[in-house]
């Protein structure tokens, strides 16, 4: 029996009838036989495959050839159509690829974000603990916890499988050999690393942070501090605390995780600290939970408050309640004193919906285009319908054409999503990957989009134009114009509607933007240095090192305190006005400053006077607070009064009140804050420099610096770039609208284009004969535009009122807001208008100026 | 399909050369008959790939139909299928032969009058 014969009676069952199947074996079986006499088994097998084989093909090709030469039919006149009309071709083309770019990459932005931290296998049970307090009336929920929290809770809870503590030291000195940097540390529970996977690439997970002393690092890490020798056993010194052995190296972790580290240490290390054992005490200090299998959370919430009142004493048990906080929220979520890279869920909504309403303007422009240059092919389509096509044949060759553009498109914009991404990748401060060929969502998704654009843009012409009838069509009677009027105008509104809205929005973050960062900060910022001194000896030595600071001629002031005014307000206490009973009890912003503080600053006082060597009480008596502090206080004149500190119960006096200035960004209000002279927490050293020479009076406090502290690295930072930072995502904001509404410009503008030169084209001869009977160019210009504007009229007015609320819903969440002017509205009105105007001259002025006897004559 | 080309009597070189040879070899046409014919009036080998996916689209249109033939019981062997024009493949044939002679019709020994 020659090979394969055993399956030809099962193929050819399926290819044709029986009787065919037949004499189809005969025949295979008669030659195989003769073969077998003649040439031998090997060659007589070999000659039945290759028999086998042609024959199966051909019955194939049989099956398939009408299609096939049908597609081919199509595929020709898609190409010829594509490089006849090249300009029509060029706007479909630009069109769609245009929103497909901005659907892939907004696509990838959500997968991304949506991604977070769903690289860990027990992801939907992981939750952390938040600790809900009654602040102003209001419950707010904030993410530091209370360091015993964590064991009391597995102790306790059966649902709660483990738990694990996170303590996250900022700006640490960490040393090995030479190398010293800051870095920031986390203190971990060793079931950190169970509840979470962080792959390790050395070192064993289990007993990698079992030892007291022992430190994992990431391979980043591992090349920054001992370059290519093993990091295993190696020594890290971390200030005050001693020396650390490398006993682990991890992956560095992955940009879609909520927890960004390259160190992590045994929080045990911290178990010295005084909150160590206090429930009342937080700061970064964080807890997370593996709730056991099939356990709810909210169920497990209704024991909190019972769990809280066997551990807090009785004091505190008004204060505070806990929450859970699932994984998946972590990211998107905006909680007070977070250590979480967290996003907005703005990314998520809104964003997609505007990606798709551009592919949406896109896919109408196609539409429009195709169907308003029906009468253009209706010559053909009548002579299909006449030599015998069928309409849904021609249905299926409209199909063929918008899917055949689609595919185009997409090649064009998967190539320029390729070429743009890193640049994206970098301003988002993502690691996203583009790669159809390796990620296989990522081709069945490009492959869905081409033929839902495809079909969505082929589906109005493919219906409107198969419909014509040939006799009407070849006798070139007028088809088109009419009904389908309205949604040519409907469309063209829409897109100049969202245009517009775009564009609207864009101005008002940049106004706002500019609002802010141009806004009195109450001090003038510039030319003050700042120089962080936690973690350095010149912390025991301030006064030496201010005074020699200053002998710099270029140095015109120098102050050491507890915080500038561009690291947040770092310091909350109560304060007890005199006199007044518990509930007077105002909650301020401290500041631990000395004598030069106002000085350096240039702030300015409203009433009394600053702190002064003259009068020696000043130095523990004596309070500056800011007006907002002042108004909050019950007397209409403060000077002069006291008030106690909550805890420690000393009260001071109030010698002055400055004017208010900025603490924080401009998103957060003024706070009342009082400004005490203390060295107990001397954190920054601020001088007020000279403009001349920066670089030099730099170098200079850079030496000072090493004489006083050769092992700390020197770091700097300029108060008002500082300010510049806080801004960061505003200006994300604003540069990606501005894309939008230049993309979704373009592609209104591409309509436009397309339509006008259509509608050109149409009116040749009606142009011809106008000029003949004396209209002048502008005179045309006008008579071809008016429609277009009018409609994009309309769109302003739709657009306005929506971009108003927006935006005045978004500027809201600011406390200091620019108002949004009529300028705005009205200069994207006319940007809109501009541009379409100019859009539309372009073909027109061509028509315009035309011979009239060449219009005439054009067929 | 059928073919509801216009006017067009004439048919495909493949198909006309086949149907020939099943008309030419009246009763005897089977599967291996006909590729000899087709072999001895065109001189070359056809593949039996085209020869069959014709013959099968042939019996799709209704030109040609098949009957199975028992074999005469001294020869071994499986029953053989044979092949007959229909009486639409014979018009066809017709009509095609009509059409051709009015396109070749006169046309002298073109080698010789080169």
């Amino acid at each position: 029996m020659p090979p394969f014969a055993r399956f030809m009676p099962w193929l050819l069952r399926r290819l044709a009838d029986d009787e065919i199947r037949i004499s189809i074996l005969e025949y295979l079986e008669g030659e195989y036989a003769n073969d077998l006499e003649r040439k031998g088994p090997f060659f007589g097998g070999l000659r039945y495959v290759f028999r086998a084989i042609q024959i199966l093909f051909s019955l194939l090709a049989e099956t398939f050839t009408w299609r096939l030469s049908m597609i081919r039919n199509y595929l020709k006149t898609f190409l010829r159509s594509g490089r006849r009309q090249k300009i029509y071709s060029f706007v479909n083309v630009a069109g769609l690829s245009m929103g497909m770019i901005c659907c892939l990459v907004i696509a990838l932005i959500v997968r991304d974000e949506i991604s977070f931290d769903r690289f860990h296998p027990r992801f939907d049970r992981i939750y952390r603990v938040l600790t809900e307090t009654q602040g102003a009336g209001r419950p707010s929920l904030g993410a530091p916890t209370a360091l015993p929290l964590a064991p009391a809770l597995k102790a306790d809870l059966a649902e709660i499988e483990k738990t694990a503590r996170i303590s996250d030291q900022t700006s640490c000195l960490v040393e090995a050999g030479a190398k010293s940097f800051y870095e920031d540390l986390l203190f971990v529970d060793p079931e950190f690393l169970e509840i979470f996977s962080f792959p390790l690439l050395a070192g064993d997970v289990r007993s990698a942070l079992a030892q007291p002393s022992s430190i994992m690092i990431t391979g980043r890490m591992a090349k920054k501090y001992f370059g290519r020798e093993n990091p295993l056993g190696q020594i890290l010194t971390i200030q005050n605390r001693g020396d650390f052995r490398v006993t682990g190296v991890l992956r560095d972790i992955p940009r879609n995780s909520h927890l960004r580290f390259d160190f992590l240490a045994p929080i045990s290390t911290l178990s010295d600290l005084p909150r160590w054992t206090a429930w009342s005490q937080f700061s970064n200090d964080y807890t997370y939970a593996l709730l056991s299998e099939g356990t709810e959370a909210e169920a497990l919430e209704a024991k909190f408050p019972a769990f809280l009142k066997k551990y807090l004493p009785e004091d505190l048990r008004g204060d505070y309640g806990l929450k859970l906080q699932p994984l998946e929220e972590i990211h998107f979520s905006s909680i007070r004193h977070d250590i979480a890279v967290t996003s907005d869920k703005k990314y998520i909504y809104i964003y997609p919906a505007i990606g798709l309403f551009i592919l949406l303007i896109a896919c109408v422009n196609f539409m429009n285009l195709s169907t308003a240059r029906s009468s253009r092919r209706a010559r053909e389509i009548g002579l299909r319908k006449v030599v015998g096509a069928r309409r849904s044949q021609l249905i299926q060759q409209f199909f063929a054409e918008s899917i055949g553009l689609a595919v185009v498109s997409l090649l064009l914009a998967g190539g320029l999503v390729k070429l743009v991404l890193p640049r994206i990748n970098q301003f988002l401060r993502k690691d996203m990957a583009f790669d159809p060929f390796a990620d296989g969502g990522l081709a069945a998704g490009l492959l869905a989009l081409t033929l839902v654009v495809g079909l969505i843009s082929g589906s109005y012409p493919a219906l409107v134009l198969s419909s014509f009838q040939p006799a009407a069509v070849l006798k070139k009677q007028s088809i088109v114009r009419g009904r389908r009027h309205s949604f040519l105008t409907m469309s063209v509104i829409c897109q100049f509607a969202v245009s517009i809205l775009l564009i609207i929005c864009t101005m008002t973050v940049f106004r706002q933007l500019n609002f802010m960062k141009n806004r009195d900060l109450g001090f003038p910022a510039d030319q003050i240095v700042a120089l962080p001194l936690s973690g350095s000896p010149i912390v025991n030595n301030t006064e030496t090192f201010r005074r020699e600071i200053l002998q710099n001629p270029a140095v015109v002031s120098a102050s050491i305190s507890s915080g500038t005014p561009a690291s947040g307000y770092g310091i909350t206490m109560d304060f007890l006005p005199e006199g007044r009973d518990e509930s007077s009890k105002i909650s301020m912003a401290v500041i631990f400053a000395d004598f030069d503080f106002l000085a350096t600053y240039g702030l300015t006082l409203v009433a009394g006077r600053d702190f002064s060597l003259a009068f020696a009480t000043d130095k523990t008596q004596a309070v500056l607070i800011n007006e907002t502090a002042a108004k909050k206080l019950p007397w209409d004149s403060p000077l002069g009064k006291r008030f106690t500190d909550g805890e420690a119960g000393e009260s001071r006096e109030i010698i002055g009140v400055v004017k208010d200035f900025h603490y924080d960004s401009m998103r957060s209000r003024i706070e009342p804050t009082a400004i005490a002279i203390s060295s107990s927490l001397p954190r920054f050293l601020s001088a007020k420099i000279r403009p001349e020479n920066v670089a030099q009076t730099l170098a200079f406090l850079e030496t000072t610096w090493k004489n006083h502290a050769p092992r700390n690295p020197f770091s700097y930072f300029f108060i008002n770039e500082e300010f510049d930072n806080w801004y960061r995502s505003e200006r994300r904001l604003g540069t990606i609208f501005s894309v939008f509404a230049g993309l979704a410009v373009f592609i209104s503008c591409l309509g436009i284009f397309g339509l006008a030169a259509f509608s050109v084209e149409q009116r040749t001869k009606e142009i011809g004969v106008r000029k003949i009977l004396g209209a002048s160019t502008p005179g045309i210009l006008r008579l071809l535009s008016g429609e277009f504007l009018g409609w994009i009229a309309i769109a302003n007015l739709i657009a306005w009122p929506v971009a108003y609320l927006a935006m005045k819903k978004w500027l809201m969440g600011f406390p200091y807001r620019t108002p949004m002017g009529y300028g705005m509205f009205v200069l994207a009105g006319l940007t809109a208008l501009g541009l379409a105007w100019a859009t539309i001259s372009a073909q027109s002025f061509k028509a315009a100026t035309a011979n009239p006897a060449d219009s005439l004559r054009y067929e | 399909m059928e073919d509801k080309r216009v006017a067009m009597n004439i048919i495909p070189r493949n198909t006309e050369t086949v149907l020939l040879a099943v008309w030419k070899l009246k009763d005897g046409a089977y599967g291996l008959a006909i590729i000899d014919q087709v072999e001895k009036d065109t001189g070359l080998k056809w593949l039996p790939g085209t020869i069959y996916g014709t013959l099968a689209r042939l019996k799709k249109n209704g030109w040609v139909q098949t009957t199975k033939i028992e074999q005469p019981p001294n020869q071994v062997g499986r029953p053989r299928i044979y092949y007959k024009l229909t009486s639409a493949g014979m018009k066809k044939l017709i009509a095609a032969q009509e059409a051709v002679r009015g396109v070749w019709g006169g046309i002298p020994n073109l080698e010789k009058s080169r």
